[in-house]
C-alpha cells in the first residue's frame, strides 16, 4: 500500500489575521479578513502580551480566531460543513 | 461517529474473514493428511470400480472424525466471538445478527446460472454427506439466502432437472426412468426431512429472545431527557396542556409500536428489531427497554394531567363550571399508527438491498467452505461458471479462436492435462453410450466443463485487454487509531473527504485503493492514516524539490511579517 498516487484538493475558506499597535505602540488591536474580502472584520482591542504571543507564533491561528472572532468562525464552520455535505452529495450522484 | 456499522465493517468483517481463512487452511491440511494416509491408499487399491467408491467413503470419514473438518457454522461463530473478545468487543444480539446476515449475503447466489448450478449440485447424491452434517444455523443461513435471492420458478425447476440428470449419470441410469425418479425423490426427501434444522435454530433463538425480553421487563428505566425536549419542554411541569396531550399520544403510540415489534420478532425467532427512527438493528432487550421508557413517560404525563385537572376542579368548584372537552379528548391515548410501521419495513428493504449490492462484487472470491456447494462446483470444474455465462457473448466469440489455440498450444486451459482428462473422457465416453439417461448428462458435464475452462481463459484475456480486473483478494490491514490530526473521514466512491489539520480536503484515491477499501480489506481509520502519511510525503518532496525558492519565500514572508506585525 506504500506506492500509490493521490490527488488532493482543498475546499478550505481563506482567513487572514493580524495584530497591530497604535502609533505609540501602547494600544494593540487584532483584525481578521475572511474569504479574501478586502473589507476586514472589526478590529478588536487586545493586550500587548497577547500581541507578542501572536507574533511569536505561540498561539494557533484558529485558536486565536475562535477567541476573538467567534461569530465569524461559527459561520465559517457552518459554511465548511455545508460545502462538505454538497461535495459528498455531488460524489454520491456521480457514483450512482 | 464510530457507530456499529463502522465497527462491523472495519473490525468484525476482517476478523470473520481471518478466522474463516484459518479454519479453512486447517481443514484443508487435515483433509490432505487424511487422504494421503495409509488407510486412503488401501481403500483406493481395491474394488471393482478401481477403488473410487471406497476411497470416497474413506475420505468422507474425516468429515465426521476430524478435529477441524467437524466444525460447524456455530463453532465458527464461537471462534469469531472468542477472537472479538480478545479485542475487547462484546458480541450482543445486534452484532450477532449482523454476522449471520453477512454470511447470508455471502451465501446468496450472484446470478441465475449460479443459482441453478448450486440447486443442481445440492440435489445430487454427492451432496448427501454434506447435507447430513448441515447444522441448524447453516440450514438457516442457506434457506435465508435462498429466500432473499427469491429465485424464479423456471430456475428452480431447471436446477431440479439438472440434479436429477446428474444423479442419473452417476448411477449409470440404474433402474431406468422410474428408478431414477425414486432415487431423486429419496435425495430430495433426505434434504427436506432429515435435517429439518432451521426450525431448531429458530426455536432456540425464540427461547433466548423470550428470556431476554422477560429479563428486560424486570429492569427499571428512567425517562430520557430527549423525550421531553422532543415535545418542546424541559420539565413536565412546564408543559402546556396541549403539549401534554400531544406527548401522551406520541409516547403511547411509540410504546405500542416497540411492543408490537418485539412480539413479532420473538415469534419469528429473531433477537433484533429495526429501530423506529433510523431503521438500524437493535436488540429485543433494548427495544423492550425503549418501550418501557415510553410507557413510563406516558405514566408520568398522565399523572401530571390528572393532578392539573384536580387542581382546576377545586378552583372551578368555587367559580362556574366550564367543560373541558379538549382535555378529555386528549386523555384517550390509544391510537395505533400504521404508517410508520410500513415506512420502517420499507427502510429495512432498502437497507438490505443496499448491503446486498455492495457485498456482491468483492465477495465473489470469499465464499467460504461453509457454502459446501462451492467445493462441489470446483470438483466439477464449474467454478466461476456464473461469469462465463454472464459474459456468454465474449466467451462464444472467442471460442473458435480458443479451439484453434488448442492445436497451436496457445490455449493453455485445454490440452491433455489433469484437469481436462475427466471432461474429455466424459465427452468421448458419452458419445459411445447408447442409454440417453447416461449419455446426455455426461456430454453436458463434459461440454459445460470445457466451455467454462475456455471461457475463463478467454475472459481473463478479455479483461486484460480491456483493463478490467478480476475480483482481487486484498491483504487485510488491521484497524488503527485515527491520527489526532485527522477528523471526519468519509469515503464516497473513490474519493476520501477528510479534515487534515482542520483543513477540509478531497482526496482522489487510485481505483485499487478504493476497491480495497470497499471490499473491507482496509478499515477507514487505517486508510485515512495512510493518506495522511502520503500527503506529508508529497509535501516533503515538494519542499525538497524547490528548496531555494522556499528559503527565499520564507525570508520574504519574515520581512513582511515584521512590517505588519504578523499576518497569518
Amino acid at each position: 500500500m506504500a506506492d500509490f498516487e493521490i490527488d488532493i484538493q482543498s475546499f478550505d475558506i481563506q482567513r487572514t489575521v493580524s495584530v497591530y499597535p497604535d502609533r505609540d505602540g501602547i494600544v494593540w488591536w487584532t483584525k481578521a479578513w475572511f474569504n479574501g474580502r478586502k473589507k476586514g472584520e472589526r478590529a478588536i482591542e487586545i493586550s500587548r502580551a497577547l500581541a507578542i504571543k501572536f507574533i511569536h507564533d505561540d498561539i494557533q491561528k484558529d485558536e486565536w480566531l475562535e477567541e476573538f472572532f467567534p461569530k465569524q468562525m461559527e459561520v465559517l464552520h457552518a459554511a465548511l460543513a455545508q460545502t462538505r455535505e454538497q461535495v459528498i452529495n455531488q460524489y454520491q450522484q456521480t457514483v450512482v | 461517529m464510530a457507530d456499529n456499522k463502522d465497527i462491523f465493517t472495519s473490525t468484525v468483517v476482517p476478523i470473520m474473514d481471518k478466522v474463516r481463512d484459518d479454519l479453512q487452511r486447517k481443514q484443508a491440511d487435515e483433509y490432505e493428511r487424511h487422504s494421503r494416509s495409509w488407510g486412503a491408499m488401501m481403500a483406493g487399491a481395491a474394488g471393482p470400480d478401481g477403488g473410487m467408491a471406497s476411497l470416497d467413503a474413506y475420505n468422507s470419514t474425516i468429515l465426521y472424525t476430524g478435529e477441524w473438518n467437524t466444525k460447524t457454522v456455530e463453532d465458527y461463530i464461537d471462534m469469531v466471538k472468542a477472537e472479538l473478545k480478545k479485542k475487547g468487543i462484546a458480541v450482543d444480539a445486534v452484532l450477532e445478527k449482523k454476522m449471520i446476515d453477512h454470511l447470508v449475503h455471502q451465501q446468496m447466489p450472484k446470478s441465475t446460472v449460479e443459482y441453478i448450478l448450486r440447486k443442481a449440485a445440492e440435489g445430487t447424491i454427492f451432496y448427501l454427506p454434506q447435507r447430513a452434517r448441515t447444522s441448524s444455523l447453516q440450514d438457516h443461513i442457506n434457506k435465508e439466502a435462498e429466500r432473499q435471492y427469491n429465485p424464479s420458478l423456471a430456475s428452480e425447476i431447471t436446477g431440479n432437472i439438472l440434479s436429477w440428470a446428474a444423479n442419473a449419470a452417476s448411477t449409470g441410469g440404474f433402474g431406468g426412468f422410474i428408478g431414477q425418479a425414486i432415487l431423486d425423490l429419496g435425495v430430495e426427501g433426505g434434504s427436506r426431512l432429515a435435517p429439518g434444522q432451521e426450525s431448531k435454530y429458530l426455536e432456540k433463538q425464540k427461547d433466548i429472545a423470550r428470556k431476554e425480553v422477560a429479563a428486560a421487563n424486570k429492569k427499571k428505566v428512567t425517562i430520557p431527557r430527549w423525550m421531553l425536549t422532543q415535545m418542546g419542554f424541559e420539565r413536565i411541569a412546564d408543559a402546556t396542556d396541549k403539549q401534554l396531550g400531544v406527548a401522551v399520544q406520541w409516547a403511547q403510540s411509540n410504546a405500542d409500536i416497540y411492543r408490537k415489534k418485539v412480539n413479532t420478532a420473538v415469534n419469528n425467532g429473531s433477537r433484533t428489531v429495526k429501530s423506529h427512527g433510523d431503521g438500524n438493528d437493535m436488540s429485543v432487550t433494548d427495544a423492550t427497554l425503549r418501550a418501557m421508557q415510553y410507557e413510563a413517560y406516558v405514566k408520568a404525563l398522565k399523572k401530571e394531567q390528572v393532578s392539573r385537572k384536580e387542581a382546576r376542579k377545586e378552583e372551578q368548584a368555587k367559580a362556574s363550571v366550564i367543560t373541558e372537552a379538549e382535555e378529555t379528548s386528549i386523555a384517550s391515548p390509544k391510537v395505533t399508527q400504521s404508517v410508520p410501521e410500513e415506512q420502517s419495513s420499507h427502510n429495512t428493504e432498502a437497507v438490505q438491498s443496499n448491503t446486498a449490492d455492495t457485498s456482491s462484487a468483492p465477495n465473489d472470491n470469499m465464499l467460504g467452505k461453509f457454502g459446501g456447494w462451492n467445493n462441489l462446483l470446483d470438483a466439477f470444474g464449474l467454478s466461476g461458471a456464473g461469469d462465463t455465462f454472464r459474459y456468454l457473448g465474449v466467451t462464444l466469440a472467442n471460442l473458435p479462436d480458443m479451439l484453434l489455440g488448442v492445436f497451436t498450444g496457445r490455449t493453455k486451459s485445454i490440452g491433455l492435462n489433469k484437469s481436462t482428462m475427466m471432461p474429455l473422457a466424459a465427452l468421448i465416453g458419452g458419445s459411445f453410450i447408447k442409454n440417453p439417461l447416461l449419455k446426455i448428462p455426461m456430454m453436458l458435464y463434459g461440454g459445460a466443463n470445457l466451455i467454462n475452462k475456455v471461457g475463463q481463459e478467454s475472459l481473463a484475456e478479455y479483461r486484460q485487454e480491456n483493463g478490467l480486473t478480476q475480483p482481487v483478494r486484498y491483504k487485510q490491514y488491521p484497524n488503527e487509531e485515527l491520527n489526532p490530526r485527522i477528523s471526519n473521514p468519509h469515503v464516497e466512491g473513490n474519493v476520501l473527504i477528510v479534515d487534515i489539520d482542520h483543513v477540509p480536503r478531497i482526496v482522489t484515491m487510485p481505483p485499487t485503493l478504493a476497491d480495497a477499501y470497499q471490499s473491507g480489506a482496509i478499515p477507514l481509520n487505517t486508510l485515512a492514516n495512510h493518506i495522511l502519511a502520503k500527503t506529508d510525503q508529497m509535501q516533503r518532496i515538494q519542499i525538497t524539490e524547490q528548496p531555494s525558492q522556499e528559503v527565499a519565500r520564507h525570508y520574504e514572508q519574515n520581512q513582511e511579517r515584521e512590517q505588519v506585525k504578523g499576518i497569518r
